[in-house]
C-alpha cells in the first residue's frame, strides 16, 4: 500500500506542474474566448483568478441572483469564480438595489470584488438579435426601454424600434432579463467592461 | 432466445384488457387533469346615470388634500357603498412597475382608497405582480407596503399566490390567461393607477393596469402576440369595478418610466375602465399640449377602442358624463 | 450483519461535525455569516483559511494586511490546537471514517507509519508553484470541505449544479476506497491538512503513553495505534508525527489499560 501510494502521489504531483505547463503552453485553454461578464468592481481577470477563492460569499449575497459560478465551459482557471447570469438575475447595483455599497464587493473577503462607485460600473453590453427583436417583427414592445436604467443607452426610432449605445450601457442586464421574446432577443457581453486596477 | 407460444384467445383477452386501461385513464384523466378555471363574472359598471357612465374628476391640493380627493372622487359617483359592504374581498391594485415612486401611485391615494373600503366593511388586499422588479421590493420602495399596512390592508405580493389558468371567451388574440388565486376569488377590484404615458399603448391607465394580476412570463406573451388587443380582451374577464386614478402628478412626454412630471392636482374615479381612460388620455395630452411637450392622439390609443369594441365600456364621449369639482 | 462499535466521543464529534455543516448551510439564509470553510465573513468579521492565503501570496506575490489579519485568528488556533479541524469540523474526512467504519470489526491490519510522509509535500511544492508561476491554484477547484459546502448552498440558493459534481464525484470514489484503507486522503494527500499539521508546532492537545502503564514493548498491543484513523505511530511517535493528530480520542478510549494522557489535560 506504501509504494502505491507514493506512485499516486508522485502523479498528482507531476500532474498538478504538468497542468500548469499545460496552461502557458495554450494546450489547456486557460479562458473561454470571452471573458466571462463579472459583478461590478471585479479585479482585471489576470488575478480576479488568484484572488478568488471560490468561497461563494457573493453568490449568496446578491439580492437579485444575479452572480452564478462559471463552469468549466468558462475555463478552468475561471471555473466557480462568480459571473453574472442576466436570466437567472439582473444586476441592480446601477439601479439603485443595493444602496450604495454592492453587497458582492461588500462582502468579498478577499478583495476579488472591490467597492466602486455606480459612475464606475461597466460589467460589459446588451447586444441586440434585431431578427429576433419583437419590435423589429412589428410587435408592440419597448420593454427594454421602458426598464433600462441608463437615460441614453436604448432609444426608440418613429417605428418605436429600440436602438442600443454600447458606450453609455452599463450591462447590467435588466433589459436581458425582462426581454419577452422567445429565444431572448438579448445578450449580455463583456465587450468594453471595465475592471478595478489591482493592488489598489 | 426460444419464442413463448402465446395462444390467440389469449392474445385477444390481453388486447382487451389494454383498452380497457387505455379507457379508463382517458376517463380519469379528463375528470382530474386541471383545467381552465371559468371566466370571471364581470359586473356592470355600478356607477352609471341615465344610461351614461360617470366619471369624476376632483381638483385639490395634492400637498394636505389626498384623502378629501379621494373620498371626493369616490362619492360623487355614488359612494363606495355601491360596491363594498360587510365582508365583502376587496383587492387594491395599484400600478408599480419598478422601484422608482414616480411611476407608481402615490402611497397616500391607495391609503385612501383602503381606508374608504374599509369603512365599508370591507376587508382589503393589496394585491400586485411587478412586472420590472421584484414585487416585494417595489412594493416597499414606492412606500405602498408601509402606507396599506398602517391603513390596514393586508400586502400580497402576488407572485407569492398560486397561479391558476382562466378561459377568455370573448378574446380575440387572448383565448385564455393565468391569473392569482386571490384574485379571481375578490368581489371587488378597485384599480389605483398613476396617469401616465406609454412608449407602445400611448397611455398606461386602468386598462393596462390589470396587466399587473397576471405572471410576469403572461405579461411577456401579450407582448409576442399583440399587446393592445390582449390588454383589451384580458379586461373582459378582469375589469376593475372602481377605478381611481392618481394625477396628482402625472408623467407626460414619455412613459412609463422616465417621462416629465407634471403637477395636475387632481384625482379621478370611475366605474368605467374604459371611459376613465378615454377621458385621462384627453386630459394628459391637453396637459402636453400646454407645456409644449411632445404629445399623442388620443384616437390612436388602440387599446381602448378595442376595449369599447369588446363590450368593457365606452368611449364615446357622448355616452360619458363628467363630474368635475374643485375642493376648497 | 458485523456490528460497528462507536464510541462516546466519536459521536460527540459526528454532532459537532453535523452542527457546523448546518451552521455554514442555514448562516445565510439568517444573514448571520456567508461562505465556506476557504473564507468565512461575518460582515466585519473575516476569517481566511491559511491555505487559500498561502496561494493568494503566492499568486498575486502580495502580502495585503487585509487578508493576514483574518488569517492569523485561524493560524492561532491551529498552532494550539493541531489537526482539529479534521477531527472535529470537516465532514468530508467524518464520511471517509465512518465509510471505514465497516471494516474496523476486525483488528485493523496496519499500524502506525514511521515513515515520514515526504510526498505529500512534493505535492503540495508542486501546488504552491503552479500558483506563483501559472497563476493556477488547483486547491481552489478541489479541497474536499469547500466544494461539498459550495456545492450544497449553490444548489439551496439556485436550484442549480456545478462544476463541483465532478469533484464530489471525486469524492464519492475516494469514499469508496476509505471502507479499506480509512482516511488514507487526509493522512497523505490533502494540500489543506498538509498546511495543518505544518503548523500545528505547539499541539496542546495531543496523546501521549504513559509507558510504565502500557503493557505492551514487544508489540502484542497496539490498539491505540490500530485505531488512530491518521495511521500515527503513537507508541513510538517524535514530536512531528504527533502534528498529525486530528484529536479524534480513539486511543484514548480504546487503550484497554488507560496507558494513554492527553497532554495539556495533565
Amino acid at each position: 500500500m506504501r509504494v502505491t501510494r507514493r506512485e499516486f502521489l508522485r502523479l498528482l504531483a507531476e500532474g498538478a506542474v504538468a497542468l500548469g505547463f499545460l496552461r502557458i503552453s495554450s494546450l489547456v485553454p486557460s479562458g473561454s474566448l470571452t471573458e466571462v461578464v463579472r459583478p461590478p468592481g471585479s479585479v482585471e481577470e489576470e488575478f480576479f483568478n488568484t484572488l478568488c477563492v471560490r468561497c461563494g460569499v457573493c453568490v449568496e449575497v446578491c439580492p437579485t441572483n444575479a452572480i452564478v459560478f462559471a463552469d468549466y465551459m468558462d475555463g478552468v482557471e475561471a471555473a466557480n469564480t462568480p459571473k453574472i447570469n442576466p436570466i437567472i438575475g439582473p444586476c441592480e447595483f446601477y439601479r439603485g438595489r443595493c444602496d450604495t455599497e454592492m453587497k458582492c464587493g461588500k462582502f468579498c473577503p478577499t478583495g476579488a470584488l472591490q467597492l466602486i462607485s455606480k459612475n464606475g460600473v461597466k460589467m460589459g453590453t446588451a447586444l441586440l438579435n434585431q431578427g429576433i427583436c419583437l419590435a423589429y417583427l412589428g410587435k408592440e414592445c419597448v420593454v427594454c426601454d421602458e426598464l433600462c436604467p441608463v437615460p441614453d443607452a436604448i432609444t426608440l426610432d418613429e417605428q418605436k424600434r429600440p436602438h442600443f449605445h454600447s458606450d453609455n450601457c452599463v450591462g447590467c442586464g435588466i433589459c436581458v432579463h425582462y426581454c419577452p421574446a422567445q429565444p431572448k432577443a438579448l445578450t449580455l457581453s463583456s465587450t468594453g467592461a471595465r475592471r478595478v486596477r489591482w493592488p489598489r | 432466445m426460444s419464442k413463448v407460444p402465446i395462444s390467440r384467445r389469449k392474445f385477444i383477452k390481453i388486447l382487451g384488457g389494454l383498452a380497457v386501461a387505455a379507457g379508463v385513464s382517458g376517463v380519469l384523466y379528463e375528470q382530474f387533469r386541471p383545467k381552465d378555471y371559468p371566466a370571471k363574472q364581470v359586473k356592470p359598471d355600478a356607477y352609471t346615470q341615465d344610461g351614461k357612465s360617470l366619471v369624476s374628476i376632483i381638483k385639490g391640493n395634492s400637498d394636505a388634500d389626498i384623502d378629501a380627493m379621494v373620498r371626493a372622487a369616490v362619492s360623487a359617483i355614488g359612494g363606495i357603498g355601491k360596491l363594498v359592504s360587510s365582508g365583502k374581498t376587496v383587492v387594491v391594485k395599484p400600478a408599480v412597475l419598478t422601484s422608482d415612486p414616480n411611476c407608481a401611485p402615490d402611497p397616500k391615494v391607495v391609503a385612501a382608497v383602503i381606508k374608504l373600503a374599509r369603512d365599508a366593511g370591507g376587508r382589503v388586499i393589496v394585491a400586485e405582480t411587478s412586472g420590472g422588479g421584484n414585487t416585494e421590493y417595489c412594493l416597499s420602495q414606492v412606500g405602498i407596503t408601509s402606507a396599506s399596512q398602517a391603513a390596514g390592508a393586508e400586502v400580497k405580493p402576488l407572485t407569492r399566490d398560486e397561479e391558476i389558468p382562466m378561459e377568455v371567451p370573448k378574446g380575440t388574440s387572448l383565448r385564455r390567461v393565468r391569473t392569482y388565486k386571490t384574485i379571481y376569488g375578490a368581489d371587488v377590484i378597485i384599480s389605483v393607477p398613476r396617469l401616465k404615458r406609454h412608449g407602445n399603448t400611448a397611455v398606461t391607465i386602468s386598462l393596462k393596469n390589470m396587466m399587473g394580476v397576471i405572471p410576469q412570463a403572461e405579461m411577456g406573451r401579450f407582448h409576442n402576440t399583440s399587446l393592445s388587443q390582449c390588454i383589451a380582451d384580458l379586461n373582459t374577464v378582469l375589469k376593475p369595478d372602481l377605478t381611481v386614478v392618481d394625477a396628482t402628478y402625472a408623467m407626460a412626454g414619455a412613459g412609463p418610466t422616465g417621462g416629465t412630471m407634471v403637477r395636475m392636482d387632481t384625482v379621478m374615479a370611475s366605474g368605467d375602465a374604459v371611459a376613465i381612460d378615454r377621458v385621462g388620455a384627453q386630459r394628459l395630452q391637453e396637459i402636453e399640449q400646454q407645456r409644449g411637450i411632445p404629445s399623442f392622439k388620443v384616437a390612436d390609443v388602440t387599446h381602448i377602442s378595442a376595449a369599447a369594441t369588446l363590450g368593457v365600456g365606452t368611449n364615446d364621449l357622448s355616452k360619458i358624463s363628467i363630474i368635475e369639482r374643485t375642493l376648497e | 450483519m458485523a456490528k460497528i462499535k462507536i464510541g462516546k466521543i466519536e459521536i460527540l464529534r459526528a454532532v459537532t461535525v453535523l452542527l457546523v455543516v448546518i451552521f455554514f448551510l442555514a448562516a445565510p439564509f439568517f444573514g448571520f455569516a456567508y461562505g465556506t470553510n476557504c473564507a468565512l465573513t461575518f460582515g466585519s468579521f473575516v476569517l481566511i483559511s491559511p491555505l487559500e492565503l498561502l496561494l493568494m501570496v503566492l499568486g498575486t506575490q502580495t502580502a495585503l494586511m487585509s487578508w493576514l489579519i483574518p488569517s492569523i485568528l485561524v493560524i492561532l488556533i491551529i498552532v494550539l490546537f493541531g489537526r482539529f479541524f479534521c477531527g472535529w469540523v470537516c465532514p468530508v474526512g467524518m464520511l471517509l471514517e465512518y465509510s471505514h467504519a465497516f471494516t474496523e470489526t476486525k483488528k485493523m491490519k496496519g499500524i502506525g507509519s514511521l515513515h515520514s510522509n515526504w510526498d505529500r509535500y512534493a505535492l503540495i511544492l508542486a501546488i504552491l508553484l503552479a500558483s506563483l508561476l501559472f497563476n493556477f491554484a488547483a486547491p481552489y477547484l478541489f479541497s474536499p470541505p469547500g466544494a461539498v459546502y459550495r456545492a450544497t448552498l449553490y444548489f439551496m440558493l439556485r436550484g442549480l449544479i456545478g462544476v463541483d459534481l465532478a469533484v464530489i464525484a471525486f469524492f464519492f470514489v475516494m469514499d469508496v476506497l476509505a471502507i479499506h484503507y480509512g482516511r488514507t486522503w487526509c493522512s497523505t494527500i490533502c494540500p489543506l491538512g498538509t498546511v495543518i499539521s505544518s503548523l500545528s508546532i505547539i499541539n496542546l492537545v495531543s496523546p501521549k503513553v504513559d509507558k510504565k502503564a502500557c503493557v505492551d514493548f514487544d508489540f502484542n498491543c497496539l490498539n491505540c495505534e490500530r485505531l488512530c484513523p491518521m495511521h500515527v505511530p503513537i507508541l513510538r511517535a517524535n514530536r512531528w508525527a504527533m502534528t498529525e493528530c486530528n484529536k479524534c480520542l480513539k486511543c484514548w478510549e480504546g487503550c484497554p489499560v488507560k496507558a494513554i494522557k492527553i497532554r495539556a489535560f495533565g
